[in-house]
């Protein structure tokens, strides 16, 4: 992946970047790799990088992503995560996987503005966006 | 007459150029910003707050705080009218509406007060007494009627137009409290750059510095703690909570609170919640909750006008409100003397001072003369005197002589209990302290340390010294700055003198529990029956059990049964206190999750389409799944589901599964992993293949079944029922992280990448190949019964194709990625529209599943074996999987459980009803003849008679055995004939076709 694609897998709770892929290690030995602006051939683009080192499974469809920034965001994600976000707890580059008004949700920091990328089973769409809807009343 | 008799004309931290008009009781009053409900209605010359829990005695203000028992009220109107609102922690805000509860048909008049000569009827234990016979007469007459007449208020009876917000907070150190103790506490822990939470009940911090007179660091109190505020506010990591009770202690220090946002507004403001339900997690806490004045146990110690010693004082210097014009103030030690200073200060009457000790120092004696009050030390009250409100107290001096002096206040002081409730909530037992004659806590929950007088330090300078030292100490905890040198001087034994638990005995009732209406001779009562220990003390007499929790009543009413017992107080101990600290509203807890944000919604990819067929949905879990169909003209469900069913039957239907859980593992060791975690051989399925899976738990019952399809060598997907799909996963998850690691397999969900759909009936063939690209051979031949494979569809997307089948015709199920589901869904129905296709729904699919037998839901209800079910034949014995050893114990192989059958009426045109009972012919319809039970119904349109599954004792060996299926719910009874499983097609061969 760093030869071929200048990706350096991160370690649990971590993420990573190159180019346009971004790599969340979810669990140990294992990490969701997502394309900017998915053409859905990223599945066959790592497969052809992992060989037989690793196995590749489709995701592109399974998620939504929702990206929220602002100097509010921490106080109104306060109100949905059950995550410490203070700079002291969380800088950018950490990912942590939790469970947030019944909806099993992955959050990365992507910078310190901050902005946060908020990832959610495509099921929970409506009720996904509803939930953060209700979160921004806070702010 | 003034509006404000008893408004005292300067002083006090209420805003005089802010007037706020408000009713009670239909009555217009006035008060200012900074007033309460209490100190408005106080200055207003209202001493008549409301009427008892069991006597309708008539009651008036006992304190000043959230532990307030008598003056709770009705606040606001229409949906938002709240019951039981303690008057003394409601804010005043202009057009502010209360009324008084408990009472009928007025306040001043109340007909139930005849209660009170009833009251040998109502005395401890009377539920269990006085109500018992007849039995029939308890639901419709005793209960309603012991309820409308003990109703504390009356419940909003329309939606709460107001909304909720739960959030979560994160620290270094919590400060409990924001007296003198906690505002130490927060400085000395935010001073080191901790992170740092205090939170205290009041809208304004400072505790009982803004009650007392008191001088720190040569400012008065009040000053020091708004600079003390201050600078915390401008600490960039530290965070005040005002108007926020926190009321529960949880494991792994998270702490629940909850802050009253808008409750002092007329209306939320917009977007602003009601109520914010806080859980903090912290890494250490300081308990400064401070503690609460003990009352004094007399005859008529209920009386309106007296009150607690603190609550005066509170009124006094607080709210510039003179609970009374001549004070008698009876105390137990200092304490009371305080209020004598306020009232002497202030050049208020005291006519009286009881102190129950014999001798007092000269100081004391001096400030009686300034105050101009007869002092009677080693004294009692014997009694109080007044209708509906107080006008004289009856003291019996140290000789036993009667003296009768005229006041309508009366101040009690019997010393100061600490807060330590919170400190209790994980399990913690309060510890009796001589030296601070109360209990303070004992084992502190990890994390906490208690400062101030919530750790039996009362005064102030001890107060201050040990908030400093807990906070410093609770921030070097964390790595911030240093703990401090011990510099809290030990309790002084003059402090309290020992308290008095009750004062001897008078006519009068003497109460212990004000709220629930708990006397003395309830609690003697209870000890005469035997109902001594405290927890059966509680029950029995209901003593602290009232929305006040008992924090004013518990201790004497406790120490009054030590005495009787000849315990001391240690050894009594107290009951358990639980959470909440203080009533909680249910909006809080609930937050955002109402109504349709109740919990989240799951739609599959294609929903949109089943919404445009006018689908009618029912959940499944979190999601939404077609239920049937309704075409128009149709008269009612089963009339759809007939249709839908013979479509499929006769001609083919589309049915969206993409609900089923759907797992998809890789690696070398994924064959070898599925045969651990299948009942049945999974590592010898072909590529390309796919097999019914069956899964048990570990103590050999069935979990899930599925099918289990392999499309690589080293790459399988499977299927969970919808109902199962976490469950599913988590269990391979524990099985691989725990169990074995050593297996080189991963596996995620790709529930929600696949859309998935069923093509059923004897023509899904055509519209298959119709779907698929012209290439694809999808003939009996090139794609036999349990193929899989991967297609391309005629617009060149990746679908992969199952064979297999739940209806039991010839089936197969297409998986599309997500993104594409709509699109699928409704290239199927326009390329099925030349061979009738149809859309199924649930219905449909589970009548075609009855049909054929297979167990679901009602049959895989966690208490079947696969024998039950009739798939023991799939236990493998040629490998070892979960379940394999417990599946055979004696009783699970045991011939006589229930098993699956299948049962039809005898006479064919009977409904069958789910949830039967199978009793023999002529057999009593009673627990001991029943033999089983009816788990899934249908009527079956290929049989046209209704069919049914069972699970019947002996079953396999029954089939054309006639029973009784008996439903006592519906009252009703149907003559079944018992048969195999499957009642269609057994041969298989639609499945084939």
């Amino acid at each position: 992946m760093q030869q071929q694609l200048g990706l350096e897998l991160p370690p649990p709770g971590r993420w990573t970047a190159s180019g346009d892929l971004v790599a969340i290690c979810t669990t140990p030995g294992q990490w969701l790799v997502m394309q900017d602006h998915n053409d859905f051939t990223l599945c066959d683009r790592l497969s052809a990088v992992v060989l037989e080192s690793a196995t590749v499974i489709e995701l592109s469809d399974s998620r939504v992503a929702i990206q929220m920034s602002g100097t509010g965001v921490r106080t109104a994600l306060g109100t949905f995560l059950p995550l410490d976000l203070h700079p002291r707890a969380m800088q950018p580059g950490a990912v942590a996987a939790t469970v947030a008004a019944h909806l099993p949700v992955l959050v990365r920091q992507i910078d310190d503005v901050p902005t946060y990328e908020l990832l959610c089973a495509r099921s929970f769409a409506g009720s996904f966006y509803r939930a953060l809807e209700l979160a921004g009343v806070a702010v | 007459m003034s509006a404000h008799p008893r408004r005292l004309p300067t002083g006090g931290l209420i805003d005089r150029a802010t007037k706020l008009s408000f009713s009670f009781d239909g009555a217009a009053y006035t008060g200012y910003a900074g007033d309460t409900l209490a100190s408005a209605l106080l200055a207003s010359g209202v001493s008549l707050f409301g009427r008892s829990f069991k006597y309708h005695r008539p009651r008036g203000l006992l304190s000043a705080g959230s532990e307030e028992p008598n003056a709770l009220v009705e606040l606001r109107e229409g949906a938002r009218r709240e019951p039981n609102t303690p008057a003394t922690m409601i804010e005043l805000y202009d057009g502010l509406t209360a009324v008084s509860q408990n009472r009928f048909p007025s306040l001043r008049f109340d007909l139930l007060a005849v209660n009170s000569l009833l009251s040998p009827l109502f005395s401890a234990g009377f539920y269990y007494k006085t109500f018992m016979w007849p039995a029939s007469f308890w639901e419709k007459l005793y209960e309603p009627m012991i309820r409308r007449a003990a109703g504390l208020g009356r419940a909003a009876k329309s939606a709460d137009p107001d909304h909720y917000e739960r959030a979560t907070l994160f620290c270094d150190v919590l400060v409990i409290g924001a007296g003198p103790a906690g505002l130490a506490a927060a400085l000395a822990a935010g001073r080191t750059g901790a992170r740092v939470v205090l939170c205290d009940e009041d809208p304004q911090p400072g505790g009982r510095l803004l009650s007392d007179n008191e001088i720190i660091d040569g400012v008065p109190g009040v000053r020091w703690a708004s600079q003390a505020v201050a600078e915390l506010d401008s600490l960039p990591e530290v965070r005040v909570l005002r108007r926020t009770t926190l009321f529960g202690i949880y494991d792994h220090g998270v702490y629940a609170a909850v802050e009253r946002v808008a409750d002092h507004k007329p209306v939320p403001d917009d977007r602003e919640p009601r109520h914010r339900l806080w859980r903090i997690v912290a890494r250490s806490s300081v308990l400064a909750t401070g503690a609460t004045e003990r009352p004094l146990v007399f005859g008529g110690n209920d009386r309106p006008g007296v009150m607690l010693a603190g609550a005066v004082r509170s009124y006094l210097n607080r709210f510039a409100a003179a609970p009374g014009g001549t004070a008698v103030v009876v105390t137990s030690g200092d304490s009371g003397w305080q209020t004598v200073a306020d009232f002497a200060r202030l050049g208020l009457p005291v006519a009286a001072v009881v102190d129950r000790r014999p001798v007092l120092p000269p100081a004391l004696i001096d400030l009686a003369q300034r105050a101009g009050a007869r002092v009677f030390a080693g004294g009692t009250v014997a009694g109080t005197g007044g209708g509906l409100a107080l006008n004289r107290v009856e003291i019996a001096d140290a000789q036993g002589r009667r003296h009768s002096i005229a006041a309508d206040l009366l101040a009690m002081a019997g010393g100061w209990n600490p807060a330590i409730q919170l400190a209790c909530h994980l399990g913690g037992k309060p510890a009796w302290s001589d030296s601070a004659a109360a209990f303070i806590a004992g084992t502190l929950p990890p994390g906490m340390r208690a400062a101030g007088a919530a750790g039996g330090l009362f005064r102030l300078a001890q107060a201050l010294a040990s908030g400093s030292e807990a906070g410093a100490e609770a921030a070097a905890d964390c790595g911030f700055g240093q703990a401090l040198h011990s510099v809290v001087t030990p309790e002084q034994a003059d402090a309290t003198a020992s308290p008095i638990w009750l004062m001897p005995a008078t006519r009068q009732k003497a109460f212990v529990d004000f709220q629930h209406d708990v006397a003395t001779t309830d609690v003697e009562l209870a000890h005469r029956e035997g109902y001594r220990s405290v927890e059966h003390l509680k029950r029995y007499t209901t003593l602290g059990m009232a929305t006040d929790q008992g924090r004013l009543a518990n201790v004497n009413g406790l120490a009054i049964m030590a005495t009787l017992t000849g315990q001391g107080i240690g050894e009594a101990g107290t009951t358990r206190y639980r959470p909440p600290y203080t009533p909680v509203s249910l909006g809080a807890l609930a937050g955002h999750h109402r109504g349709l944000d109740y919990r989240p919604t799951r739609l599959p990819p294609a929903h949109e389409v089943a919404e445009a067929r006018r689908a009618v949905f029912t959940e499944a879990g979190a999601w939404q799944r077609a239920q049937y169909f309704p075409a128009p003209g149709e008269s009612g469900w089963l009339q759809t589901v007939v249709r839908e069913v013979t479509a499929v039957r006769q001609g083919v239907g589309v049915c969206d599964v993409s609900t089923l859980g759907k797992i998809e593992l890789t690696g070398p060791d994924a064959a070898g992993f599925l045969d651990r975690i299948y009942a049945n051989m999974i590592s010898t399925l072909a590529v390309g293949r796919a097999r019914y899976g069956l899964m048990l738990r570990e103590d050999g019952f069935v979990m899930d079944d599925g099918t289990v399809a392999r499309l690589e060598s080293e790459r399988f997907v499977v299927t969970t029922t919808t109902a199962q799909a976490g469950g599913v996963l988590s269990h391979m998850e524990f099985c691989h992280q725990v169990l074995w690691p050593e297996l080189d397999v991963h596996f995620v969900s790709v529930s929600d990448q696949w859309a998935q759909f069923a093509l059923a009936g004897p023509r899904a063939r055509q519209v298959l190949q119709a779907v698929l690209d012209s290439g694809a051979d999808v003939s009996d031949a090139q794609f036999p019964f349990m193929a899989a494979g991967r297609f391309r569809s005629a617009g060149g997307a990746t679908v992969r194709v199952f064979r297999i089948s739940f209806s039991g015709s010839l089936a197969y199920e297409l998986a599309v990625p997500a993104r594409n589901g709509a699109v699928a869904m409704a290239a199927i129905l326009a390329a099925g529209t030349p061979f009738g296709i149809v859309p199924y729904g649930t219905e449909a699919m589970s009548v075609m599943r009855i049909e054929k037998g297979h167990p679901a839901g009602g049959e895989l209800n966690g208490q079947t074996t696969a024998a039950d079910l009739g798939l023991g034949r799939l236990l493998s014995t040629k490998k070892d999987f979960i379940g394999r050893v417990l599946a055979q114990r004696p009783a699970l192989r045991d011939a006589s459980r229930p098993a699956l059958v299948g049962l039809r009426p005898v006479d064919r045109s009977a409904r069958l009803s789910g949830g039967a009972h199978f009793i023999a012919p002529g057999a009593a319809m009673t627990a001991s003849e029943d033999q089983g039970w009816v788990s899934s119904v249908a009527f079956s349109p290929s049989l046209g008679h209704w069919i049914g599954l069972g699970l019947l004792g002996h079953g396999p060996s029954r089939h054309g055995e006639i029973l009784r299926a008996c439903d006592p719910v519906r009252g009703v009874e149907t003559l079944v004939e018992i048969t195999a499983p499957c009642h269609l097609d057994p041969e298989g061969v639609q499945l084939r076709g």
